[in-house]
């Protein structure tokens, strides 16, 4: 195996794969990258037991020649050691050769290294995935989708199936859910699905998705979706992304999203996120990050936050309220992460009591939706 | 260093004999009879809780068994414990001492700690405050106590212990080499059996000996807890009187010892649901919320079981640290019959702000929490109860009523 490669597109590929890359050497061969050479391009892929992704440096591309492969084959090196050396290598270019014992040498300009390699036959093949189970969608949307409802997943690897977003799919929407079981966040996106198509209790790990969004940060175009029993796949151009879904049936989320609402209230959402963001201020240091709304049936919606050795806060905002004057004491941070996704100018909130779930919404649309569960004070 | 420059008075009163005196000041036919205060000699749990000076004197001593406490005393009266009035006459004590100064830190429910610093003006030196101290708590409740009076906690703890009962010791820096090392080790304030052993084993047999060891040897072994017992030794002690000692409470438990040995799984599970409820209305009470359970099972060959979980979400409700518990004993429960079970709710926070749950309706569990502690405050803690505590395996009827498993 021998082929020469444009450090600069090969530190990028690198640095993709390296998430995919295992700490732990539990299986020592994963904490190794996979490379290999043909006439399409260099391939490397990095795999843990959530995640597997594979990246490809095109031979060619926009006319420039990134990869030129002399003899094909393939090696595995180990993960962050040649991650750190392609990163520091001085030259423009880098030589890779691998000889019959995996001893595998890399030149660049005046420097050169000598790694030991493993043998690539011991590396698990990549999944191959049945395609009957497949949709697509831009990479700009699956990204916001993502963004839109990620941050509410659960954190404490105890909650099992919470740690994950649940994706469903029926008549081309697909829907995004989120949750805690504190607040809760769901997005729905028309995609490009068979119509027959329906996807149901498929939960993607939260970590997973974070990666996904990174990976495809500078990926515009339309990524396809192939999902199999116990993996999902997420194809975009010169990249093939697998994590693995979680065991286990997402709670009936529709049950506790409530309906109708005893108190509507429409603001600004820039307004509003800033007032919260004051509030938080005092409210920040304690356990649950505790703040207060009351609607005022003129409308205002006061925020008023104190604690105890600290100080507190009052402060008023103007808002469209209609029904019920009300208070409620919620987490500012779930209401902070909702708002900061939310891209719309106005939002309406929907109340529905003291002690009960309330909604955010964009105020002209229904594809994304924001539930926080209230804190009970004495 | 502060504490180290001002000279400090601090005085600690030992009530001699507290249950026992408590009954005597109450029953004046009592009055110079050997009394005990003790548990049912017919159930498991018969031990002395107290015996006053008259019974002591022929050898009765806290915590034996009841058979064995009579057979040393046939002529004692036994006495059933009345714990609600104990907690009343220590509070009563507690109050008589914050009139001398603010500074009165309780240490258990028959000693406290008060620091008379700077009050000489008003009561005169430290003897002389100890003095009508002890008249007054003994003139208001009858009970006399112990006192002494020291340069710091630990001095005036020590002091105490010299003389009882009635006694009233004062300890000064310089009386440490005469009055104290030549005390076994074990008398010294912080060792127990066990540290004990462990000196035993280095030739160390008085607390002069251990004053006399090199302090980074003992650092070197026990760690921080070395450095402060060689303190301790040459009568040092920095650390203040805390009036606020109890207010934060670090845990609430509860543990039980079962009127017999219990085999089956599911005996065992209807004694953890009735502590967890107790535990969780305690928690309640000192409106706290907690995180981790801790499960205590002690089996008949004392083999014993102690492990905790920390639950996701805080709760002070008896059904979560229920579950929590049950969840432990599948964990590490070996099958073996159980003669002692506890439950311990810690990581405790204030239950002012209790954020609910998106999939448990927890608003009506604390609803229904507080129902029922409101209709047993009114009408008794027996007044309502979970239907499987009228099974054989309850040991509901039994706790009613009782303050750390004694009769109130």
């Amino acid at each position: 195996m021998k082929f020469r490669i444009s450090r600069s597109a090969l530190t990028e590929a690198v640095a993709s794969v390296s998430k995919a890359v295992s700490q732990k050497t539990t299986v020592p061969i994963l904490t190794g990258i996979h490379l290999s050479v043909d006439e399409e391009g260099c391939w490397l892929m990095g795999s843990t037991s959530d995640l597997t992704i594979q990246v490809c440096i095109p031979t060619k591309q926009d006319d420039k020649n990134l990869v030129n492969m002399e003899t094909m084959g393939s090696i595995v090196l180990p993960g962050r050691i040649f991650a750190d050396i392609v990163r520091k290598l001085p030259g423009d270019d880098v030589e890779v050769t691998v000889d019959e014992r995996w001893k595998t040498t890399l030149r660049s300009k005046q420097a050169q290294f000598e790694l030991k390699g493993l043998d690539p036959e011991e590396y698990p093949h990549i999944p191959q995935l049945q395609e009957d189970r497949m949709f697509s969608l831009p990479a700009e949307l699956l990204k916001s989708m993502i963004r839109q409802t990620g941050f509410a997943v659960s954190a404490s690897e105890a909650r099992g199936v919470l740690t994950g977003v649940l994706w469903t799919l029926s008549q081309g929407t697909l829907t995004f859910v989120a949750t805690d079981s504190h607040r809760l966040s769901r997005k729905k996106a028309e995609v490009e699905a068979p119509k027959d198509l329906s996807v149901e209790n498929v939960i993607v790990p939260g970590k997973s998705l974070s990666e996904l969004a990174k990976i495809l940060q500078d990926t515009d175009g339309w990524v396809d979706v192939v999902l199999s029993d116990n993996q999902i796949m997420v194809r975009a151009d010169h990249l093939l992304f697998f994590s693995r879904i979680l065991e286990g049936t997402y709670p009936d989320t529709n049950r506790v999203i409530p309906q109708g609402g005893k108190t509507d209230i429409v603001l600004a959402t820039k307004e509003l996120l800033q007032s919260v963001d004051r509030a938080s201020l005092i409210s920040r240091d304690g356990r649950d990050n505790v703040i207060k709304w009351t609607m005022k049936e003129e409308g205002t919606v006061q925020v008023h936050s104190a604690a105890q050795d600290v100080g507190s806060v009052l402060e008023e905002v103007t808002a469209k309220v209609t029904g019920e004057e009300l208070s409620i004491s919620f987490n500012a941070q779930y209401m902070l992460d909702a708002l900061r996704t939310v891209d719309s100018d106005e939002i309406r909130i929907l109340l529905t009591g003291t002690m009960t779930p309330f909604i955010i919404q964009p105020a002209e649309r229904e594809d994304s939706l924001h539930l926080i569960v209230p804190i009970r004070t004495r | 260093m502060k504490m180290n420059e001002t000279k400090r008075t601090i005085l600690l009163a030992d009530m001699n004999s507290f249950y026992a005196s408590v009954e005597q000041a109450a029953n004046p036919a009592l009055k110079n009879q050997p009394v005990i205060v003790c548990g049912d000699p017919k159930r498991r749990h018969g031990i002395v809780l107290a015996a006053s000076y008259e019974a002591k004197a022929y050898g009765v001593k806290t915590a034996m068994t009841v058979g064995e406490a009579q057979r040393l005393c046939p002529m004692a009266k036994l006495i059933p414990p009345r714990m609600a009035t104990y907690v009343e006459v220590s509070t009563q004590i507690v109050e008589i001492m914050k009139e001398f100064s603010p500074l009165v830190e309780p240490f258990s429910i028959d000693e406290a700690f008060i620091d008379v610093t700077g009050c000489e003006q008003l009561f005169g030196d430290g003897k002389q405050t100890a003095q009508s101290l002890q008249s007054r708590i003994d003139k208001e409740t009858g009970v006399s106590c112990s006192i002494g009076v020291g340069p710091n906690k630990l001095l005036a703890k020590m002091a105490a212990g010299l003389q009882k009962p009635h006694g009233l010791t004062v300890l000064t820096p310089q009386d440490v080499p005469r009055r104290i090392w030549p005390l076994p080790v074990k008398k010294l304030f912080g060792v127990g059996d066990r540290m004990e052993r462990h000196f035993q084993r280095m030739a160390i047999r008085t607390i002069g000996d251990l004053a006399a060891c090199d302090p980074n040897l003992l650092a070197r072994r026990f760690g921080v807890v070395g450095r402060v017992l060689h303190q301790s030794a040459q009568g040092i002690d920095y650390s203040p009187v805390d009036p606020y000692t109890l207010d934060g409470c670090k845990s609430i438990g509860h543990q039980f010892t079962l009127p017999k040995d219990y085999v089956s799984e599911k005996e065992i599970h209807v004694v953890l649901r009735e502590l967890a409820e107790e535990v969780g209305a305690r928690v309640r009470r000192a409106k706290c919320v907690g995180r981790t359970v801790s499960l205590s099972l002690k089996g008949a060959d004392f083999h014993s079981v102690h492990r905790s979980f920390t639950m996701p979400d805080a709760s002070n409700i008896g059904r979560d640290i229920f579950d929590a518990a049950v969840h432990l004993m599948d964990q590490h429960w070996n099958q073996e019959p159980v003669r002692l079970v506890g439950i311990t709710l810690s990581n405790l926070s204030s239950d002012d702000a209790i954020q609910l749950d998106l999939f448990h309706a927890k608003d009506k569990d604390y609803q229904l929490a507080e129902a029922i502690d409101e209709i047993r405050g009114r009408f008794g803690t027996q007044s309502i109860f979970l239907a499987q505590s009228l099974s054989e395996a309850s040991v509901f009827t039994d706790r009613v009523g009782k303050i750390g498993g004694h009769l109130r």
